[in-house]
């Protein structure tokens, strides 16, 4: 009796360990596999979370970084909210994503620049405010008076 | 002397044989099918990582400019520091076989080959003959996934991991040793095997620095017994060596790495090229006496990694992660486990078991393992090494229940609580394998996203038509890719597996 509880005391982690995988298995076989299920995001929200590869490939499928689309609620903020691509770079402070929404499409006219930078110059984005100014159309002049975060 | 011991070896296990026979082989299978199981849950995992972007992409670069796996070879000997010939070749290899196309096939295929193998091979080195020997497999199988050090198998840089690849060598070269009962064979087979323990030994050290390993476990194992590779064999890897250490030092004075080759962990802080040159540069054996302890700590204690303090320092910072102590706290546990085993065979005076035995193999690879770690201090330099942790987690839970059922209903019961803890604390471990891989593979894929600014930016960018071609193709792979956002997992996860 002692023999055979030691034994499956010792045994039974692992025995649940791949008992689990087992089943992890079975469902990637359906393509549910639990640990890799891709939840569907917006471009606004693949910005919001750091995901600069989800936000090329929804560019190339056509969306528009320039649209406003409701980023769910804790996500970014407590509530939901609705930011084009670019708000939501700004709002989450990811340079490399701001980079990468602009390396991907036709860059902003001046006004559109101008409301960005100073989106990110009131958000204290230092690092971003740089990526935007590599992208600076000739034009555009910085003038922040009338601009406010579109985000609580 | 040696053979004596080969044939006290081979009553030992006629006598355990008799004690708990298991004639149906149904432990081996058990294990076997928990081997398989999690075996394919990682080369699953591996299936869904792309190829990797930053160190790999140079490499897989210059295999396609590169007219032949001979000239990559040829290029690769002479270079200072280090002599890798077969690593590079291997690349070019991979690629050759990928015609144009399949790149993610091939690259991500052979890793997940090398996993599955390096899984079997440890199991088919382990003596499992009993219930009892399968639950201290089953543990072992959880050390051996569950050890911080099999990272480094799944998520290095490079387009093949030859830490992995050398892992599996050394395997090879082990299973070799126990080969016929671990007795040297008479005939063209005994030679066959010594020959594949000299191949072995070739290939591996043209990879990889570690490759001599292959030595001190042949070499090791010949000494306690385990003479499946023949003192013939033996001595045939001996000149081997000899003769590699003649190529590199003397034919080709290809050196050491130099005490700038990288950045480096030291006690609480990452040390820059620079500062290492200005704290060590007039006494570099202390900054060489520091990685060699460290990497042997590393094994033992989960803690330091890549030679930094990480636990300390954010237990010393306030921020410490469950995942912590985890690690920290089921690592000491099972080291001390190990001492007490130990310990305990000594006063006992028996003689080495079939499982004793390999404990004492993987405290001899601990060693040199951690020798060779001597330049830079490494978690993947060390893996070869937390392989063979777990084989000394297989003695040690084969000595505590031999311990238990020795004794009466109190300490067997006292000795299954412990084991359940231990077996449980190393479980999650194992389990959070699949995290870190999900982890990886979104960074590896975010990589691919920013690839094209970051390398123009830098000047990186090629202009000639085909290298565009090639990085265009696996950038496409790796951005269509299904890779979830571990910001979108529940945050116990990070917490208890960390990244």
């Amino acid at each position: 009796m002692v023999r055979r509880l030691t034994i499956a005391a010792a045994a039974l982690p692992a025995a649940v360990l791949g008992v689990l995988t087992a089943g992890m298995l079975l469902r990637a076989v359906v393509g549910t596999h639990p640990l890799w299920r891709v939840e569907p995001v917006n471009l606004s929200e693949a910005a919001a979370l750091r995901d600069p590869a989800t936000v090329v490939q929804l560019i190339r499928r056509g969306e528009d970084p320039y649209q406003r689309r409701e980023v769910r609620a804790d996500l970014l903020f407590n509530d939901r909210a609705e930011l084009t691509a670019f708000e939501a770079a700004i709002a989450s402070g990811r340079a490399e994503v701001m980079e990468t929404i602009l390396w991907s499409v036709p860059p902003p006219g001046p006004a559109e620049w101008n409301r960005l930078r100073c989106l990110s110059k009131l958000q204290e984005t230092d690092d971003i405010d740089e990526v935007l100014d590599r992208y600076k159309p000739e034009s555009a002049t910085l003038e922040c008076s009338s601009v406010t975060r579109p985000w609580k | 002397m040696g053979q004596e011991e080969s044939r006290a070896g081979a009553r030992e296990t006629e006598e355990e044989v008799r004690l708990k026979p298991d004639t149906t082989g149904r432990s081996r299978a058990a294990v076997l099918a928990l081997a398989a199981v999690l075996a394919a849950a990682i080369a699953y995992d591996l299936w869904r990582m792309p190829v990797q972007a930053s160190d790999a992409l140079t490499e897989v670069l210059d295999a396609q400019a590169s007219p032949s796996i001979a000239t990559s070879f040829g290029h690769a000997i002479g270079t200072t520091s280090y002599l890798r010939p077969l690593r590079i070749a291997q690349i070019k290899a991979l690629f050759d076989l990928a015609q144009g196309r399949n790149y993610r096939l091939v690259y991500r295929g052979f890793h997940a080959l090398l996993i599955v193998l390096l899984i079997w091979l440890f199991v088919r080195a382990l003596p499992i003959e009993s219930p009892l020997d399968a639950a201290a497999a089953a543990v072992a199988l959880t050390v051996l996934i569950g050890l911080h050090t099999f990272l480094g198998f799944l998520r290095e840089a490079f387009p093949i991991n030859h830490f992995l690849e050398i892992a599996v060598l050394v395997l090879v070269a082990l299973n070799l040793t126990l080969s016929n009962g671990g007795l040297p064979r008479a005939g063209s087979r005994g030679w066959i095997i010594d020959l594949l323990a000299g191949l072995t030994f070739v290939f591996a050290a043209l990879t990889l620095e570690s490759g001599v390993l292959i030595w001190v476990v042949i070499a090791a194992a010949w000494f306690l017994g385990l003479r499946g590779v023949s003192a013939r064999g033996l001595g045939f890897v001996t000149a081997l060596m000899a003769g590699y250490f003649v190529l590199r030092f003397w034919y080709l004075e290809t050196g050491l790495p130099s005490l700038t080759e990288r950045t480096s962990g030291f006690l609480l802080e990452r040390l820059e090229p620079s500062e290492i040159q200005q704290r060590f540069g007039d006494r570099p054996l202390v900054f060489y006496a520091y990685n060699i302890v460290a990497s042997f700590l590393s094994v033992l204690f989960s803690e330091p990694r890549d030679g930094l303090f990480v636990a300390t320092r954010a237990w010393r910072g306030g921020d410490v992660h469950p995942q912590a102590y985890l690690t920290v706290l089921s690592s000491t546990a099972m080291t001390l486990t190990m001492a007490w085993a130990a310990l305990r065979w000594w006063r006992g005076g028996s003689t080495l078991g079939r499982s004793g035995r390999r404990a004492v193999i993987a405290v001899v690879i601990l060693a040199a393992n951690a020798a060779l770690s001597f330049s830079y201090t490494k978690d993947d330099i060390i893996a070869v090494a937390g392989v063979f942790y777990a084989f000394a987690a297989f003695a040690t839970i084969r000595a505590v229940l031999e311990y238990a059922q020795a004794g009466g209903a109190v300490r067997g019961l006292v000795v299954s609580v412990i084991l359940l803890a231990l077996g449980s604390a190393w479980a999650m471990r194992g389990s959070g394998v699949h995290h870190v891989m999900n982890e990886h593979a979104f960074r590896t894929r975010n990589d691919w996203a920013e690839l094209p600014i970051r390398w123009q930016q830098e000047g990186r960018w090629p202009k000639e038509p085909q290298p565009l071609a090639l990085i265009e193709r696996l950038r496409d792979q790796a951005l269509q890719a299904e890779v979830p956002n571990p910001q979108l997992l529940p945050e116990w996860r990070s917490q208890w597996y960390g990244d």
